[in-house]
Formats: C-alpha cells, structure tokens, sequence
C-alpha cells in the first residue's frame, strides 16, 4: 500500500505545473482519489462529515445498473440463438452478450473518459465521477448491433454537447446518455430503429432462421397493426407478459427487462440515491394515460393494457435510471412529482399518437429536462408569494 | 399570528420531525470539577462574534481592571468588550492579515474592579447604557443576522437559549441547578427591556425552567430541533423589519449577578465532550479560559480542539481559549489519513446515516462511533442536494437559497427567507453533502451581504 502511494507521490511530482508532462495532472489526481480516499480534514463549518462522497453515490447507481446489465447479456444471447434457431445453454447466452457488450463498454468509457479528462484538465479541475455512470448507461440504451465507430461519435457528442458545454458534471440541462441516443437515433436512424436492428445478427442476416421477425413489441402493435393478445417472438411463438417483465423480448441491450430494472430501483431506493417520487410518479403518469386511451381504444396500441405499457419500450428503464437523474430532473419535491407524471404522460402520448416513434420514453424524458427548471420555478414562486402571505398576516397581529 | 397567542399562554411545545442526531462518543457524564482557582489566563476570541471587527483599547502590557472596557467593535462602535479578570493585558495574538485571534489577559492575585449599579427599578435606557458600559451587552445578539444587538431597536420579545440540541449539548438544567437565584434576577432585568421574555428549553428539561418567571418553548425531535431558527419560525417570523433578541443562560446569570453584587463575575460551567477528550464532564470556570486548564492537551496536531459543538463550533487549536458563546468543548481526532479504496469498500464499521453503507443495518440504534475530521472525499459541484436537504427543518427551500446566495442575487436571497436562518441551521446539511460543500460558510457569506445591505 504504501509503495503504492510513494509511486503516486512520484507521478505527482513528474506532473507539477511547467514540467512536461503537466498535462496528465487531472489524470494523476484521478487515479489518486480513485486509489485513495484523501487526506483532507475539515477546514471550515462542520468538523465531521459523512463517509459518503460523489464516487460512493455513483458507485451505487452503476452497482443497481448491473442486474439490468447481466440480464442484458442474456437476453442478447437469447435472442441471437432464437435467430439462427442454435440450441444453446444459459451460460453460452450469458457469454455471447457479454463478448457483444464488451467492446461498447470499452469504447463508451475509453472515449467520454478521454474527453472527461481533456476538459478537467483545461478547467484546472479534478475529474468527476459523473461518466462512471453515463458511460454504462449509453450502451446499456444501444442496440446490441450498433457499429462502434457510430457509439463512439455518440457518445464524443453527448459529452462535449450536452454536458461539458454547459460546465460539466452539474450544470448540463439534458441527460446526456439521453442525449447520445437521441442525437444517433435522427442521424443514423438505420442502426437505431426499426425491426433488424435489435437483435443480434439479424442486419448482416447470416444463419438467420426463415421467416425470422425482429420486431418489438411496440413495432408490432404500430406497424404490424397486431392486436395484443397475437404478439409474437421471433419464432411466431406467442408473448406473454411475463415475457415482457422478464425481459425476454427484443429491443435495447439494458432496457428489456422490467424485474431486473425493479431490482436496480429498489437498490436506489434503500441507498437513498434515487428520487421515490420520480420514479413512483412517472409509473403513475404513464398508467394513467395508457389507461385513458384504453378506454378509448380504436387501434392496438390504444388498446395495448395499462399495465403492460409499462413493461415495454425502456418505459422501466427510463423511470428508474433516466428521469431519476439528480442533475436533470426537477429539484423541488413537489416539481418532482409533476415532472415525473408529466413524462410518463407524454411518453405514452408518443407512443401511442405517433407510431413513429416508438422512443417515446427518451423523447419525453428530454422534453421534461428542458421544462424541470420551469417547473422548480413556479414551485419556488409560489413558495415565495406563501412566504409575503404569511409574514403579512403575521405582521397584522403582531 | 402566533405572537398573539404566545403571550396568552405559559408553555408552547415544538415538535421536529427532520433532523439527525449523530451518534457520536464523548457524552459528558454529570460530574462538575470546580477549576475557577487554578485559571490564570483569560481571552477574549473574537472569532465567537461573527460580521465583528473588534479594536482593542487597551494595549499589551497594560494593567485593566475586571469590567475595564479593552476592545471594542469597529463595525458597531457601540459595542465594547471588558475585561472579565483583574490583570495584565498579556498578549495580543495575531494571525493571518494581523487579525487578531484571541486576546489574552492574565490575571492578578487582586480584585480590582469595576463597579456597576445595576437594578430592576431602572429605566430600560439606563439598563441598556450599563450593560453596554460593562461589556454585558455582548451577551444579547439579534436575529436576523446573529450579531450582538443593536441597542437603539426595540426586539419583539427576547429568547433565553437553552434547548442546545447539537451534538454532546451541555445539559442546561443541571448546569444552572445552583445558579437560579441569578437566573431569575437576570430574567428580572431583561424583562425591562422586552415585557416578552421566552425560555427555550428541551423537552426533558421543561419542568426545570418552569420555576422561573417566563414563558416556556419546549423542542421534542433530533437536532437541530434547538436551533432558534426553528423556535422562531413557530413563534416569531423574523424579517427584514423586524427583530428578536436572544441570549445564552449562562449571561443571564452574569447579568443577574451584575444586578445583584455590582460586580462583573464570568464564573461558568462548560462541559468537556467529545471521543477524544480524555477527561469529559463538567467544568467550573471563568468565561473565555484556556482549553488546557480543563484537560492537558497535545500540541502535535492530532487532535482537533473545538470550542463549541462539533457541527458549529470553532477550532481554536490546543492552546486555545474558549469563546464567548460556547457552554462546550469538543475534542475529535485530526482525520489526516488516507484510505485505500475507501468510497468502494463495504463500509461495516463506518456510520452513516445514508443507507449507501451496510452498517446501517447493522448497528443498533444506541450504538455510538468515534468521528474524526476527515472529509472523507473530494470537493465537487453541487449536486443530489436532495440527500443532504432533507436535515433542515425549516420551511425553507434550502438548495435554492444557496444557490440565489452563491450567484450573490439579494433580492431571491430576501424572499427565500435569508433572514430567517443562521448558517447553524444548515450544519447537518453540510454535514451529509456528498459534493463536502462549505454550506455554512456560504449562509455566513450571504449574512454578511444582507448585513451590508441594509
């Protein structure tokens, strides 16, 4: 250990200001606090302070992101071998996603960490740990298939875009793993959407069984027109609801299974790291919605249940993982509650108004993002005009 | 709305939901050691009075009298500081930018002093000039702002603050059990200067401050359920046009004992608290003695030497002296160590009140821990608040009043309730920030800009 900390030492001292190799500073102070909890003792205000940090809050969002993670792994294994009609065991499932995640992780990392630390650098600062997180969730949100090099523009973009532009960790208005799938679903819309591009295998179309369907479950019920009690796999076996809350049907890596995003909620919400009223309120926005046009039905997206809306189409995922971002969302806990049951609403409206775009959770949590400050800001006012009132009346008696 | 009803009635208990009680070693068992004799220095810290610049009068090497006026306030000229010991002006100690940080006296074997004629049948304009003259004034500070008070206002009632929730608090019934004849004389004369005089006081402790002529406040809930701030957003709004005035118990019975022997007498009790204090309990000695006389302490820097509480108090270091406004003293280990890999590992013997570390689960309720001043992590933006927010008890918005007080606007700052709080309301708060923001720091910043202000 201490050998360790004297070979840091040395990099400090390679790395001082004016020497060549300054540049690597925040990269050394990095590896440093990731090593080593610092020595800083309380300097102003309270004496003590709690053990928790930044790196422990986001190291609890990555660890409630790894049942989704490993059930993703699965499931691409799952499909893939349902597509070329192989038998194959858990374990082979497991292992193909895995070999098919691990190069989008490498490069989501490889690419936002190098970007992170180019610009702790110019700003002089030490690098957050804000892209721990952001880094897993962009590929958990790709489609298995996607080429790097696109993952990799994505991502270059999300961070320098919609996060460092605007002052890094803290001080972006949108999410940006949002933000990079928003930005690769209108630009390469090919890779990003339709029926081929879920599973993988299925766009180069090699040892792909005959008649094989990739579509999901929302591109069934908007394109095929398919009422939903005929859903099917790829196979033209019938879906169940179970099948959506275990997971087992197509779509982005992380998102398809809704007990394995259930675990990572419930890990956010005994650490105290995810908001419960965000979560809570997108799940009732979206039912209730589902639920009116239910009752007005017409067509089989209309008529889709409630309920299992909310088992599809990263609706899980992006209650859990995405509106509860504690940068983007809104910050006041009634502003909470109204941003969480405005995006499950719209999600819903999206989806189900505009067939088109089955990406109705992502549209509508960025959508939300940009009217979360709007929101706090009626709270506070309001806040404010109770706060006149009362000192009035006070004042009156007094 | 609730002045109304407060004068009507002779006990009002408070209830606080949100806070935390942090579970931290070092409670002062009640014992008191009377140590008044073996004191031969005494100091006035100025750093215990905050938006002060204080001047000293009297030079070093010069001889003052007990209630000799030696410093005074060079924002609010009104405001002087005496001696509270017959002796010799020892040292002025100095530190960054010639700040003064403590002004040592030390004192003789005589009792040359000050006489002051301080009684009840005065008018509330004699009582104010007298107690300003001796130095007492210091002891009554206003809200908004916590400064010492300003004596041409007229408050809307006093507070004596006695509901001290913070960490290992002093527990103010037995400190003054031998002291209520003073008490209530003190009482007496503060009553000249505001017919509404309230006790705060903790729920246990009720029965005790009943004897004496006010009315009560009784707090029930974890800290900072004592905190004024709270009291007063129950029972009196603060604005900007109006104000309260507080003060501790302890100068109280100074006043009380003012008014009935003439003379200036600082003798306390405090209490010595903390994992790191060797010999904790109560200690009998005179307002602004050294940290050392109560327990011999190591000069290595090892060990943290607060007077106050560990939330709010001052670090004034092993030879220092303790301020004006502190019933408690807080020694704590200097956390000056690194961890390896410590945000990733379990956590099983660490204490936190968030449930990011399994020793939640684990440990019971009673359990106490030892607490160093480690910060346990790096310094980053400003984000989650919600994890720490949620200690504040206020009916306030804190992120946003921090932030309006960070991008320095003082029109949001006036209408998200500046002048209701203290930055000791938000010690818990700063306490739980994962980004280990100075949050109190920042409150006392925009303090000083209101005070500057108006």
């Amino acid at each position: 250990m201490n050998s360790l900390k004297k070979w840091i030492d040395n990099l400090y001292k390679k790395t001082e200001k004016g020497k060549p190799l300054y540049f690597l500073r925040s990269s050394v102070e990095a590896l440093d606090t990731f090593l080593f909890v610092p020595d800083k003792v309380t300097s102003k205000g309270a004496h003590i302070r709690d053990y928790v940090d930044l790196k422990r809050t986001m190291t609890i969002v990555v660890i409630a992101l790894i049942p989704a993670m490993i059930f993703g792994w699965y499931n691409t294994g799952y499909q893939h071998f349902l597509a070329t009609g192989e038998n194959f065991t858990t374990g082979q499932a497991l292992w193909y996603g895995f070999i098919k995640f691990l190069p989008l992780l490498i490069v989501s990392y490889g690419i936002g960490g190098i970007i992170e630390v180019i610009f702790a650098q110019i700003r002089n600062e030490e690098v957050n740990e804000g892209y721990l997180v952001t880094g897993l969730l962009i590929p958990m949100i790709m489609p298995v298939d996607v080429p790097l090099w696109i993952l990799g523009v994505g991502v270059a973009f999300a961070v320098i875009f919609a996060k460092e532009v605007f002052g890094g960790t803290g001080m972006n208005v949108f999410n940006p793993a949002l933000v990079a799938r928003a930005f690769l679903f209108f630009a390469y819309p090919t890779w990003m959407s339709g029926s081929k591009v879920w599973i993988s295998g299925l766009t180069d179309g090699k040892g792909v069984v005959d008649g094989f369907s990739g579509a999901t479950i929302l591109g069934q019920l908007a394109e095929g027109g398919v009422h939903h009690a005929s859903l099917v796999n790829g196979i033209g076996h019938p879906i169940s609801a179970m099948d959506m809350f275990l997971g087992l049907i197509p779509g982005s890596i992380g998102e398809t299974s809704t007990l394995a995003i259930l675990i990572g909620a419930a890990i956010l919400l005994l650490t105290g790291v995810g908001s419960w009223r965000v979560m809570l309120s997108v799940f009732v926005g979206g039912y209730l919605t589902a639920l009116l046009f239910n009752l007005i039905g017409g067509n089989p997206l209309m008529e889709f249940p409630a309920w299992q809306h909310l088992l599809v189409g990263g609706f899980a995922f992006g209650a859990v993982f995405m509106a509860t971002d504690p940068v983007t969302m809104a910050q006041t806990n009634k502003g909470k509650i109204i941003y969480g049951l405005l995006i499950g609403m719209f999600a819903i409206m999206i989806r189900v108004l505009n067939p088109a775009y089955p990406e109705g959770m992502m549209l509508s949590i960025l959508l939300m993002n940009m009217f979360a400050p709007l929101i706090d800001y009626t709270i506070v006012q309001n806040h404010i005009k109770k706060r006149v009132k009362r000192w009035n009346l006070n004042n009156q008696n007094n | 709305m609730y002045a109304n009803i407060i004068t009507k009635m002779n006990l009002i208990e408070l209830k606080s939901k949100k806070g935390l009680d942090i579970p931290i070693k070092g409670d002062a068992p009640k014992t008191t050691l009377d140590i008044v004799e073996s004191i031969t220095q005494v100091a006035i810290v100025p750093d215990s009075f905050p938006n002060s610049l204080l001047k000293p009068v009297a030079k070093e090497g010069e001889k003052v009298k007990a209630g000799q006026i030696v410093l005074y306030d060079k924002k609010n000229e009104q405001v002087k500081f005496t001696s509270p010991v017959s002796g010799v002006v020892k040292e002025i100690r100095r530190g960054e930018k010639r700040r003064i940080i403590a002004y040592v006296i030390e004192k003789d074997g005589s009792y040359n002093h000050n006489e002051f004629k301080l009684s009840v049948t005065q008018d509330r304009s004699k009582i104010i000039s007298i107690l300003l003259e001796s130095g007492l004034w210091t002891a009554i500070r206003q809200r908004p702002f916590g400064i010492v008070a300003q004596p041409d206002k007229t408050p809307d009632a006093i507070y004596i603050t006695a509901s001290d929730t913070a960490p290992l608090a002093p527990d103010y019934a037995y400190m003054l059990e031998n002291e209520k004849e003073a008490f209530a004389e003190g009482i007496k004369i503060l009553k000249v200067l505001s017919p509404k005089i309230f006790i705060t006081t903790k729920h246990e402790n009720k029965e005790f401050f009943k004897n004496f002529d006010a009315n009560i406040i009784s707090v029930k809930g974890p800290h900072p359920a004592g905190n004024l701030s709270f009291i007063l957003q129950k029972t009196n709004l603060i604005n900007k046009t109006n104000v309260v005035w507080y003060i501790m118990p302890w100068h109280v019975i100074f006043i009380g004992r003012m008014a009935l022997t003439g003379k200036i007498d600082f003798t306390k009790t405090v209490a010595l608290t903390g994992p790191a204090a060797q010999n904790l309990g109560y200690y009998k000695i005179i307002s602004g003695a050294a940290i050392d006389k109560i327990e011999p302490t190591v000069k290595d820097g090892s060990l943290r030497y607060i007077s106050g509480d560990v939330l709010t108090g001052l670090n004034v270091g092993a030879d220092g002296f303790i301020g004006f406004y502190h019933d408690q003293v807080t020694i704590i280990k200097e956390g000056r160590y690194f961890e390896f890999m410590g945000w990733a590992l379990p956590g099983l013997k660490k204490y936190s009140p968030s449930g990011m570390f399994f020793s939640k689960l684990l440990f019971s309720k009673k359990k106490k821990f030892d607490f160093d001043t480690n910060l346990h992590g790096g310094t980053r933006p400003f984000v989650i608040p919600h994890l720490s927010e949620r200690y504040i008890n206020l009916d306030i918005y804190p992120t946003n009043l921090i932030k309006a007080i960070m991008i320095n606007d003082i029109d949001l700052m006036e209408k998200l309730g500046i002048y209701e709080v203290m930055p000791e309301d938000f010690a818990l708060m700063e306490y739980a920030c994962i980004s280990k923001i100075n949050i109190q720091d920042v409150v006392n910043r925009g303090i000083e800009i209101m005070i500057k202000e108006s």
